[in-house]
């Protein structure tokens, strides 16, 4: 009869835990309903979809569209905040916003790529970090939901950061530059052909890389803590205080994991541009490891 | 599993947020935020060189006024020793000069002296004959007139060997 019960128990909790990961036709938000078993949820608006190549695209919000909405929403009003405080000497957000751009163009564009292909790169980096960045935070936020923990999400950063960085290597080195560096050089003509095939595997590997990754982490962090608070149903209350406290350890983990992972992100797509423009740059002015050494 | 399915209206919904918000991120905060921060590092380089460049003129200056000082304290030296060697001289000369008249005066005190001792011995002499022939006079009265007396001493001094004569 317990066992049942517990069993019951740790069903409902696994929809608990999915019906919060997934993405869905509403939001929660609180004082929305007295009635405590109806939950907080919010329908969201429809909106018309179409049809494009056989693929219905479904243009209606949902909870994560509405997360980027805010986190778009957030960003505005930070950059409202930090135009009043731009200057000869910064004042208040807008020096806390220059130390992070800063530090994206000088110590991770400049130092992936070289000091000119960073200022033309870096307003891109400084969007990617500032947005997965605010998506991670709001997902650490009560009724908030984790836009960067949605695969399609992820992939569609993803994509663009693989756009960006062909378009880099390919006006960096030219059309048959670009395929030239597909193969490396010194390899033997025989392993020329397979050596293309790893290479372009490994062009479209980095972005994947980047996309499950970011993904992944978002994810993992938050199964773990509605793991723990699930426990408590599962357990009883008397698990209560360790779940808790795991619980708050794994809260701060998170926070640290949403800076780690936008950081990661802005980084390595940094990093995938870099070894397109600067190896580039170190063959012409005959200088190796020009750009990963700074 | 809902999971790890992808809805093509998000991917469509997460492009057209982060391009818009791309384009005004770009526009409105990392432009203007960079150009902030170019404008504050020229200012800050442009405050250097003007404080290097301020700092050698006046390094200059001052070296020059130095080597100033230095050329005007060497001709006051060599004027001062001058005047001194002048003041010097002047003295040597002023009590050369009354050394020269003191010695002058003294030697004309001297031969005063000598001539009003001469001159006193003269009229003691001639006192002493004016005596010695009062004397005379008293004691021969009667046998000679004081013109054959006169005669008679001024032979005898004549006869006196010459050097006798004076004293």
């Amino acid at each position: 009869m317990h066992a049942e019960v517990a069993e019951n128990m740790g069903q409902a909790v696994g929809d608990m835990i999915l019906h919060h990961l997934t993405n869905g036709r509403q939001v929660e938000l609180p004082f929305t309903s007295l009635d405590h078993l109806a939950g907080h949820a919010v329908g969201l608006p429809e909106l018309p979809g179409f049809e494009l190549g056989g693929v219905r695209i479904e243009l209606s919000l949902t909870k994560h569209v509405v997360m980027m909405l805010l986190a778009a929403l957030l960003l505005l009003m930070m950059v409202w905040r930090v135009r009043r405080g731009l200057g000869l000497v910064p004042r208040g957000l807008a020096n806390v916003v220059e130390a992070v751009v800063l530090f994206i163009r000088d110590d991770i564009a400049k130092g992936t790529m070289g000091p000119k292909a960073a200022e033309q790169y870096t307003p891109y980096l400084c969007t990617t970090f500032f947005f997965i960045v605010t998506c991670n935070l709001i997902g650490l936020v009560p009724y908030g939901s984790t836009a960067t923990g949605n695969l399609g999400v992820t992939a569609t950063l993803a994509f663009m950061s693989f756009l960006l960085i062909q378009y880099a290597g390919i006006r960096e080195l030219g059309v048959f530059g670009y395929l030239k560096h597909l193969i490396p050089p010194g390899v033997p003509f025989w392993l020329a052909p397979i050596m293309f095939l790893v290479e372009l595997l490994g062009v479209f590997a980095k972005p994947f890389a980047l996309c499950i990754r970011l993904f992944a982490n978002m994810l993992a962090g938050h199964v773990v803590i509605l793991s723990l608070i699930g426990l408590i149903f599962i357990l009883g209350w008397i698990i209560a205080p360790v779940t808790v406290a795991f619980g708050v350890f794994m809260y701060v983990l998170e926070l640290f994991v949403a800076l780690l992972q936008a950081y990661i992100f802005t980084m390595l797509t940094s990093l995938f541009i870099g070894l397109l423009v600067a190896g580039h740059h170190a063959d012409e002015h005959e200088e190796p490891s020009h750009g990963a050494k700074h | 599993m809902a999971l790890m399915q992808i809805d093509p209206g998000v991917i469509l919904w997460t492009l057209i947020i982060f391009v818009c918000l791309l384009f005004l991120l770009k526009r409105l905060a990392w432009k203007p935020l960079l150009g902030a921060v170019a404008e504050r590092e020229k200012r800050i380089r442009e405050s250097l060189e003007t404080a290097e460049r301020v700092k050698a003129d006046s390094e200059k200056a001052l070296a020059e006024q130095r080597a100033l000082l230095d050329v005007q304290r060497q001709e006051m030296a060599e004027a001062m020793k001058r005047v001194r060697e002048e003041s010097e001289r002047g003295a040597a000369e002023l009590l050369e000069k009354a050394r020269k008249e003191a010695t002058e005066i003294a030697s004309r005190a001297r031969q005063q002296v000598d001539e009003d001792r001469r001159r006193a011995m003269d009229e003691v002499r001639l006192e002493a004959v004016e005596l010695a022939m009062a004397a005379a006079t008293h004691l021969l009265e009667k046998s000679l007139d004081a013109d054959s007396h006169r005669r008679v001493v001024k032979d005898y001094i004549a006869s006196l060997p010459q050097n006798l004569r004076r004293h």
